[in-house]
Parts: structure tokens; sequence; C-alpha cells
């Protein structure tokens, strides 16, 4: 059954500044013309989203396994994390949730900003 | 500095913009100057960018130029927003939200909005929607600009058109909403509800909208030949003179034109915006057009609006004041209170603003703070 | 030509006139005056400073001329004009090196974006520039005219302009403005400073300016590339202390001292990000002047 999957709306190598081992990085919204601190975290979901889009069960997945933690928080508190961040990157323009189709179409049908 | 009675400078380039390739360093030292005091540096620099001769200029200049475009174009961006934000604040409201001025320009697409600077944001609402509308946007962050006492209050309020100003306070965006064009208390009367009948909807913000090309244009008039206080009046001529040109073209807009202004009730406004957008800004129209707006001002009226308007219509600066300058300045300034109410309440209204005037001091921009640029007001 | 050939009642007249030229490179503004004390505080605090030619381009005409307003003028009081238009409440005539000052950095705040300007104090070591972005109030002009006299050439205590293109950072060199305790501070750190008269009862207390060392004005056109981010704090009693801070937050403090970054759009976003990441960003907190001078110079000596 399709799920709705989260994609990246930037390029982010001309709005997106990390630096490795930081807790923050900075994002620059085109749309709005604001700029944002943003945990590093958010970053981190930002970029693989911007290789390929992913539904929410596969960042679940990937926080999981993927990074680095000092103590790797539970399920339901990961989960909690992950929506926090999803809403407010949504917010300031950086990611956005499409409808339950497949990948390419739902990038096809994002609104015009 | 001597007298220039010639259009000035200003003027010259802006409507014939190849001239600028032959001035001098000097020349655009007191053409920026003007450009920046009549609050048309933006519309200039947009000039000389769309002629693609913005590189060619002298190297002093041209950062000037670039300075001014970032500013008015960072703007357009920030009052989308801006708009987009007061349509979710306000989207209760049965509305419809109607932007006037330069906002509704800007996004209805005009070209009366290239190069424009804003201060604030205009919005026109039916009359009955006033108090859910004030009630809604000071629950959300909106206030009052506080300098304003009871007395001031009530102007806003009952002899004007117009809640008192608004500010935003964490984003300090202002805000002036109106319910009528004119002022209830004005001597001719005009028919707001009409207003409200063929709104423009804007592409991407539901529940907000221009008015049609005829009212927009209406408006424009009205607001430059009511108003009393002009700092603004060249560049509100211009945005005449666009909106002129930019809408002439429409097919059957001049009849159009006259008709709506019969049927409102701003045939002396038109009738005055013709008059000096054609002789100070060469502005195209119908010549039989001024002739269908009824019986023209007497004489000696026109006599003296034409010495009013000829002063007060010159950019805000130093060279290019003619003589008569301040008596221009208060005879518009009592003619547009004349307009607006009643005599009895207008002296009072008079006596009370030239005292605080003698006893006010201009005030004072932050200039520790960083933050936006101060530009003029209005 | 410069200010120091012209004479007193010349220059006085001069500036009562048309005004004179002065070239605060990359700025030229024309001065005009009615008050001869400013003529007098002018001479002193731009002595080497280029005379421009009247029939030069003049990016800002400003005033400071006594108030019209008949009760303004009976408590002496002056105006700062810009392009014709007054720009302030009337201040005491007293005060009219400081309104003059103050009102050539709004023109620059307001009108120079060809520059990202960043509310900051910059100096200058080895080719390399310290930039301290900080709101009034952090200790940064103590500090600045501290470094200044020890070694660090000021570039400019209060606006720093960064060219988005080249990456460099330009300074004008003018003078460093001192409040209330830092003024008897910097006058005993640096007996050899030339302060201006102190004005007291200005909006931030009793100011004072100093005009930037010779070699800070003899240096004065060329920028320097940003090495180091830093924010001070002045706590009474601490030690000197730096501490490493993240990027980011250097970043957004930059952004948030910055007169003009948002209207460069994503251009300022990318020239800051470039800034910040050839720079080291550090927290720096202190209390004794010529503790902080020393610890600045064994941290940037290390560094190169």
């Amino acid at each position: 059954m399709p799920v709705p999957v989260w994609h990246c709306r930037q390029p982010i190598q001309d709005v997106l500044l990390t630096w490795e081992g930081e807790q923050h990085a900075v994002f620059f919204d085109p749309v709005s013309g604001d700029t944002h601190l943003i945990a590093a975290l958010g970053a981190q979901l930002a970029e693989w989203l911007a290789v390929a889009p992913m539904d929410r069960d596969q960042l679940l997945h990937r926080l999981t396994h993927d990074v680095d933690w000092d103590e790797l928080p539970s399920p339901d508190a990961l989960a909690e994390l992950l929506n926090s961040h999803l809403h407010r990157l949504a917010d300031i323009h950086l990611l956005a949730e499409s409808p339950a189709t497949t990948p390419v179409e739902a990038l096809a049908e994002e609104p015009s900003a | 500095m001597s007298v220039d009675r010639r259009r000035p400078l200003l003027v010259r380039v802006l409507l014939q913009p190849a001239v600028a390739a032959g001035l001098s360093l000097n020349d655009w030292d007191l053409l920026l100057r003007q450009a920046r005091r009549a609050n048309l540096a933006g519309k200039l620099a947009e000039q000389m960018d769309a002629g693609g001769w913005l590189d060619t200029l002298p190297e002093p200049v041209q950062p000037h130029l670039r300075s001014a475009l970032l500013l008015s174009r960072r703007q357009v961006q920030m009052l989308r927003r801006e708009v987009d934000l007061l349509r979710q604040t306000l989207a209760e409201l049965p509305g419809p939200l109607i932007l006037l001025k330069g906002a509704a320009y800007a996004l209805g697409g005009q070209a009366a909005a290239l190069g424009r600077l804003f201060s604030d944001i205009d919005l026109l609402i039916p009359s009955e929607q006033l108090p859910r509308c004030e009630t809604t946007l000071l629950v959300h962050g909106w206030a009052f600009d506080d300098e304003l006492d009871a007395y001031d209050q009530r102007y806003y309020r009952e002899w004007m058109h117009e809640l008192p100003p608004l500010h935003h306070e964490r984003r300090g965006t202002s805000l002036d909403v109106h319910h009528t064009l004119l002022p209830p208390t004005a001597r001719t009367p005009l028919d707001t509800r009409a207003l409200f009948e063929s709104p423009r909807p804007l592409p991407g913000l539901p529940g907000v909208f221009v008015l049609p090309p005829e009212d927009m244009l209406l408006h424009s008039a009205a607001h430059l030949f009511h108003e009393g206080e002009l700092h603004n009046g060249l560049r509100d001529l211009f945005d005449l003179d666009a909106l002129l040109r930019e809408f002439g073209a429409i097919e059957g807009f001049w009849p159009r034109l006259a008709a709506r202004a019969r049927r409102i009730g701003l045939t002396r406004p038109l009738w005055l915006a013709l008059r000096y957008t054609r002789s100070l800004l060469d502005t195209p129209y119908p010549d039989s057009l001024p002739d269908e707006l009824g019986p023209p001002p007497g004489a000696l009226a026109l006599r003296l609006l034409d010495f009013s308007y000829a002063r007060a219509l010159r950019p805000d600066h130093d060279s290019c004041r003619l003589p008569g300058h301040e008596l221009a300045e208060g005879a518009l300034y009592v003619r547009s209170h004349w307009l607006r109410m009643p005599f009895g309440l207008l002296a009072l209204h008079l006596a009370r603003k030239s005292w605080s005037r003698m006893t006010a001091a201009p005030k004072a921009p932050q200039v520790d703070a960083p933050g936006k640029p101060a530009g003029d007001r209005g | 030509m410069r200010l120091q050939d012209i004479d007193t009642p010349r220059l006085r007249a001069r500036m009562r006139d048309g005004g004179v030229t002065l070239r605060l490179s990359p700025f030229t503004v024309r001065v005009r005056s009615d008050i001869p004390h400013l003529a007098d505080d002018i001479a002193t605090m731009y002595r080497d400073f280029e005379l421009v030619d009247e029939r030069e381009f003049v990016d800002f005409h400003v005033a400071v001329l006594r108030s019209p307003h008949w009760l303004s003028r009976l408590q002496g009081r002056a105006e700062f004009w810009f392009d014709g238009q007054r720009s302030f409440t009337p201040l005491p005539a007293a005060q009219a090196l400081a309104m003059l000052e103050w009102g050539i950095n709004w023109c620059i705040a307001a009108h120079a974006h060809q520059y990202l300007l960043i509310h900051s104090a910059v100096l200058e070591r080895g080719g390399r520039a310290l930039v301290m972005p900080a709101p009034p109030g952090s200790g940064k002009s103590t500090l600045c005219a501290a470094l200044a006299h020890r070694g660090w050439r000021l570039l400019s205590d209060e606006l720093g302009l960064l060219d988005l293109r080249t990456g460099l950072i330009h300074g004008m060199a003018r003078p460093i403005n001192l409040k209330n305790a830092s003024i008897p501070v910097i006058k005993s750190f640096a007996p050899e400073a030339v302060f201006s008269a102190s004005m007291p009862n200005t909006s931030k207390g009793t100011v004072a300016l100093v005009r930037a060392p010779q070699d800070a004005i003899d240096a004065r056109l060329t920028p320097a590339r940003p090495a180091w981010v830093v924010l001070p704090s002045w706590r009474a009693d601490a030690p000197a202390r730096l501490t490493p801070i993240e990027r980011a937050r250097a970043f957004m403090d930059l952004a948030e001292q910055s007169f003009n970054y948002d209207i460069h759009g994503q251009a300022g976003f990318q020239g800051l990000g470039r800034m910040v990441d050839g720079c080291e960003c550090l927290h720096f907190e202190y209390s004794r002047l010529d503790e902080a001078v020393a610890l600045f110079d064994a941290f940037t000596e290390s560094a190169s």
C-alpha cells in the first residue's frame, strides 16, 4: 500500500551549511528569504532525503541505525524526535511530505512556491 | 542653490531613461539625491537595469543603484510573505480582503510596482467586518502605533476611513486597514459598496484580491488628490502615470473608466489626475476624456490648484523647490482636509495639528540596532 | 591635499558655506556645518584624510546644523541632515561630533548595500582580520581600542564592510567611539591616544571619540581576509578566556549583527558561510584589558 513520502524541497548544496562535529546547521529558505538555525539531526535528515525521498518508516530505520548515538533513544522517543524535526523542517520549507504515490510522481505534484 | 524652474532632472530621466547615458558625474550626484528624496531611487535603478545600462554607468554611481535594486527586490519578496501571513490571520473573516496601493501594484503585477519601495500594507475590507478584523489583528500580535492619543484615534476611526495605523510587534510590518476609499465625512459622497463588486483574485493567495483596473486607477487618483501630506506626491504621480499607460492599452478601458468614475463619484480626482499627469509627465490618454467627467473646477480654484500642485509634485529636494513651495504645501493640506471633513471640525483639527507640529521633533531612527535599513516613511 | 593643510578659520568658513568633501574610503562624504567647534573636531579626527575637489561625485551629502526650530535653537540644539532632510531628533550642539559619526554610520548602513555590513569591530594582524560582532554593551569598543594600540591595525570599531565577491573585509579607520567608564580606562591604557572632548548626556551616556592610530589611517585602503570571529563579553573579575564556539552560532550572530544581511538573500547566506568556513570562531570573556591583549596575542600568534 503506498505511503506518504518525504522529500527535500531545495537543492541543499546551495542552501544548507553544515560543519563536521557540530550540533547545529544553518539553512536559507529561498521562498521566504529567511535564515534558520537547525539541529544537526535535521540537517542529516535533509541530506538523506536529498539523495532520495523516503517514507517515515525508512527514515526511522536510518535514524536508528545510521546515527552515531551516545545512547540510542527508545523507539517511541525516536519516533517523536523524528516527528518534531519533520514538522519544523516542513514549516521552514526545507522538506515536504507528498501524498501516497511513487517518489517521482510525488515530486512532480509539488506545488510551486 | 539657484531655482531651476524646468522639469527636474529626475523627471526628465525617468521619462526618457536614455538621457542618463549623457549625464556627468555631477549630474548623477544630483540625480541620486533627488531620487532618494522622492522615493524613486528603486524605479530609477530598475530603468537603468532594464535598459542594460547599469554596467556602463560611471563607477561611483553603480553601487547606489545596485543598492536600491537589492532593497526594492527584497521588499517585494517580503511583501508577498507578509500578505500571506495576513491572509492566514484573517482567514475567518468573510472578506473580501482587498489590497490597495503599493502592495496591490506589486502582487497584481502592475508595472507601477517596478522598483517601488513599500513601507506599509493597505487593506480594504467591508465596514461591517471592521470590529472583528481589529480584534483578530490585536490577538495575533498587531498593535496600534502608540503615539496616538484619544483625539487621533477618533480622528482615524470616526472622521477618516481607516483604523489607526497598526504595526506587527514582532515582524515590524505596518498595516493600514480601510473600509472605504474616502472618509465618510467627505464632501463628495463615494459609493463604497460598489468597490466590492468585482475584485480581482490573486493567484496563490485565496481570499486576497486587488481592485479591477478602473477602480485601482480611481483609487490612486483619489489618494493623491485628496491627501494633504504629499511627501510621496511625485512617486504617487508616477504610479498614476504607469497605471494609465498600462491600462490604457486594454480594449475599451477609457469609456469604462469614465463611466466608473461617474458611477462611484470620483470624477474630480480623476480629472485632476489626468490634468497633472499630462502636464508634468506627458502621460498619453484620449484628449476628450476629461470632458466626460463633468464641469471642471472654476477658473480661480483651478489657478490655485495648478500653482499648488506644480510645486508639490516635484522631488522633495532643495534643488527642485520653487518659490511659493510652503504656501503650496499649506494650501494643499488645507484643501485636502476641506475635502475630508465638514468645516467646523476642520478648524478644530488643524489648530490642534499645527500646535503639535510646532512642538514636536522628527523621530529618530534606530542607529545602534542592526536591522532593516531605515527607508523613507510612506 | 589633506585636511591638515587648511587652517582653522578657512576650514570653519568652508564648512559653513558649501561644506568640505572628505575621502572616507570607500566613500566620499561632503560635510557641512555652521557649528565652529565641529570644524575643529573634524580637523583633529580626520587630520590625515584627503580633501576632495568640490566637483567630484559625492556619495553622501551630510550636514550638522543648528536647529532652525526656534525653541530648539534657543536650547542650543543641532540636527543631522542627509540629502537635505533632517534625520534625527535635535541634540545639544556640544554633541555635534558624535552626531556626525553616528549619522555617517547610519547613511552607510542604510544605503551601502554593495557590501554586507556587519556591526562589528575589525582589526588586522599579519594580513588577517579579527571580526568582533557584538551588540552595544558587550565591551567590544573598549577591547577594540586597546588592541588598536597594541599592535593590531584598526579597520573599524563599528562597521565591517564585507565584500561578498572577494571575501575581504574593509574598514575606514574612522574615530573609535568610547563611552562612560571606557574613556578613562583607555586614556590610561594608551596615553598617546588622541581624544575628542567628552560629550556628556548623550543617549548612550558620556561619549568620546579617539582618533584612529596613525598606522591604521595610513593603511586604511588595504582590506584583510577574515580569520577569527570573536564574540566578546566583559564580565567583572572574569579571567581572560577564549572558548571555541560552533560555526553555526557564529554565523547566526554575524547575520544578526548585520545591517543588511537580509536583503542580500542567498548571496549573503553563501558569502557569510564562506567567511565563517575560513575563520576560527570563539567566545571571549575578560575583565582586565592587559590580560585580554596578552591572551589575544598568544592565541593569534600560535595560530599562524
